[in-house]
């Protein structure tokens, strides 16, 4: 009896059907992986220009509200405050923060309300842009100090 | 080569293949955020540094963190935290200070209780050190349930009439190696003529009955190399003092060289208000309070004489009630005891073990750490020996301990903070700050 023979065998298909299905799967994985990996890296990016501003208005001299670390003066925040109003850009260039990113610091001294520079608006949660928003503490004049920062 | 050895290749490789896949097709591109444990690290870090700018007086909040009970200092981290306490909770450790409270246990059978406490009180009044008070807290105790008992350090005695806490100790000498073992510590007040050759003795204290040597004036032997083990109890020696406890009219009285009196009295002659703020101390022992002994306040330095040599004090603190007084020992002219020594006793191993000697070279206190922190001081009595034997129960008692102590839920993230004070002698230690998300 003839018997026909296709031009692939069973063990072919077999296995051409899990190399595709795992090729497919793989690639469902990195494709739903890059959003997240990117969200990740923005936040991160976030966090950590965040820390390293208030950071420096901790502790630096400087650029910073401090005249030693964590113990802060008073008139250097009103004297930020001044620039940061007229000028929010150059601000964003001595903190070294790129163009598309905004701020919005508060300051809170013995919890009376200090002073607030940066936009005045923040977004919102349902929005798309990724916020960070972290609390530092130091003292001013004795009294214990709260520095909001935002950065989106 | 054959086809079934290709086979059996390709077979392993496969299989290798799988085996590594399995994790990246199970937990698929997956990383947790750290930033959740660094904010909380950041905000750790932030209040107990605040706390050190905020000043009282000239010194940090965290310098006189040891002088602050546990509401003081909860009011003050809630102030500095504001908002952030509602979800922040926290626990303070202090490692290399001495502890504010010292739970003393004795264990009497066969004794009088209450006279054997009114006995270990006399030693153990309260000790003004660095700023703040150290409490002696003492309670009896049963070695077949030690665990349950806090015990910091252990109070041996031989001067009350069946005196039995000797021969208690000696039954249970496992135990006692176990509470050392665990940290806790030892003292051991007995004359000397009344050690035995005894596993405690040998074992624990590393003492045992011996001969030679004779009295004399009793002084430290190591009052500078702070490298050696008997340097540190002449230290706090020099820190912890005299406390006098002042009655309704204001007067009191303490002895030195064994049995030379004092008298003091508080003084509120120009001070504000009604408070008390000066002290007047009868220096030369006559009954009397002369012109040159009137008004000292805190600070100010004053002498005895003994011996027809000027030992100098200083006032520590004033009770503005005018109930109690302490007063320092200085080290302007090293302090000498008078011999309350009976017999020599043998010092086993190093002789930097040795606290503090007659002249004539016999020990009146000896310190071991073979085992744990253990002390032997030879019975005398006076506020200078009340001083000796405080010191040894603060060094006995250790230096690490919980400023405040609450149950951690969860993961916590630990601040060390590195502080240096000190008003009566040097005091370097390390806060821990333990911080943790409520929910």
């Amino acid at each position: 009896m003839n018997v026909l023979k296709g031009q692939f065998n069973i063990e072919y298909l077999f296995s051409l059907v899990i190399f595709i299905s795992v090729v497919v799967y793989l690639s469902i994985q990195v494709v739903n992986a890059i959003p997240q990996y990117h969200q990740r890296s923005i936040e991160d990016r976030l966090y950590s220009d965040s820390f390293r501003i208030t950071e420096l208005l901790i502790k630096d001299s400087k650029i910073g509200f401090a005249v030693e670390p964590y113990k802060l003066n008073s008139t250097k925040m009103k004297e930020f405050n001044g620039s940061c109003i007229s000028n929010y850009e150059k601000i964003k260039e001595d903190f070294d923060l790129e163009n598309i990113r905004d701020f919005q610091l508060t300051v809170f001294v013995n919890s009376s309300f200090k002073i607030s520079c940066g936009l005045s608006s923040i977004p919102s949660r349902n929005s798309s842009v990724t916020l960070i928003n972290i609390d530092r503490y130091a003292s001013t004049d004795n009294q214990p100090t709260k520095i909001n920062f935002k950065l989106w | 080569m054959k086809k079934g050895f290709i086979h059996m290749i390709e077979i392993v490789l496969v299989s290798l293949i799988v085996i590594m896949s399995i994790p990246v097709i199970l937990y698929p591109f997956s990383r947790s955020s750290e930033w959740d444990k660094v904010l909380l690290y950041t905000h750790g870090k932030d209040f107990i540094s605040t706390a050190d700018k905020i000043n009282e007086n000239g010194e940090s909040f965290v310098q006189n963190l040891m002088e602050k009970n546990k509401t003081e200092i909860s009011n003050e981290l809630w102030r500095i935290m504001g908002i952030e306490s509602r979800k922040i909770n926290y626990g303070i450790h202090t490692r290399g200070s001495i502890k504010n409270k010292i739970r003393v246990a004795f264990n009497c059978t066969t004794c009088d209780v209450t006279s054997e406490k009114i006995y270990i009180r006399s030693m153990l009044s309260p000790a003004y050190v660095n700023g703040r008070f150290v409490n002696f807290e003492l309670f009896t105790f049963s070695y077949d349930e030690m665990n349950k008992y806090d015990i910091d350090v252990i109070i041996l005695t031989n001067s009350t009439p069946n005196d039995d806490t000797i021969t208690q100790a000696e039954s249970h000498i496992d135990k006692i190696k176990n509470h050392l073992k665990n940290g806790g510590g030892i003292i051991e007040i007995v004359d000397s003529g009344l050690i035995a050759n005894t596993n405690l003795q040998t074992g624990i204290f590393g003492i045992s009955p011996g001969s030679g040597g004779s009295g004399g004036n009793i002084t430290f032997n190591n009052p500078d190399d702070p490298k050696k083990p008997n340097y540190e109890i002449q230290k706090y020696f020099y820190g912890v003092g005299i406390y006098t406890e002042l009655n309704s009219e204001e007067k009191g009285n303490f002895t030195l060289w064994k049995n030379q009196k004092y008298k003091t009295r508080g003084n509120n002659t120009g001070c504000l208000g009604s408070v008390y703020c000066k002290v007047d101390v009868d220096r030369n022992g006559d009954g009397t309070f002369e012109s040159n002994e009137l008004g000292f306040v805190e600070g100010d330095k004053f002498t005895i004489k003994h011996n027809l040599k000027n030992f100098y004090f200083s006032v520590d603190k004033i009770d503005k009630d005018g109930k109690y007084v302490s007063f320092n020992f200085l080290r302007d002219e090293p302090y000498e005891f008078e011999d309350f020594t009976e017999d020599k006793i043998n010092t086993l191993g190093s002789s930097d073990r040795i606290i503090l000697e007659t002249s004539g070279g016999r020990p009146a206190g000896i310190l071991n750490q073979t085992s744990g922190r253990a002390v032997w001081i030879d019975a005398g009595s006076g506020d200078d020996v009340g001083a000796l034997v405080k010191s040894s129960a603060i060094w006995a008692a250790g230096k690490d301990w919980w400023n405040i102590l609450k149950t951690i839920s969860g993961e916590y993230e630990k601040v060390s903070y590195f502080v240096s004070q000190g008003e009566d002698f040097h005091e370097p230690y390390w806060i821990e700050f333990n911080v943790w998300y409520i929910y």
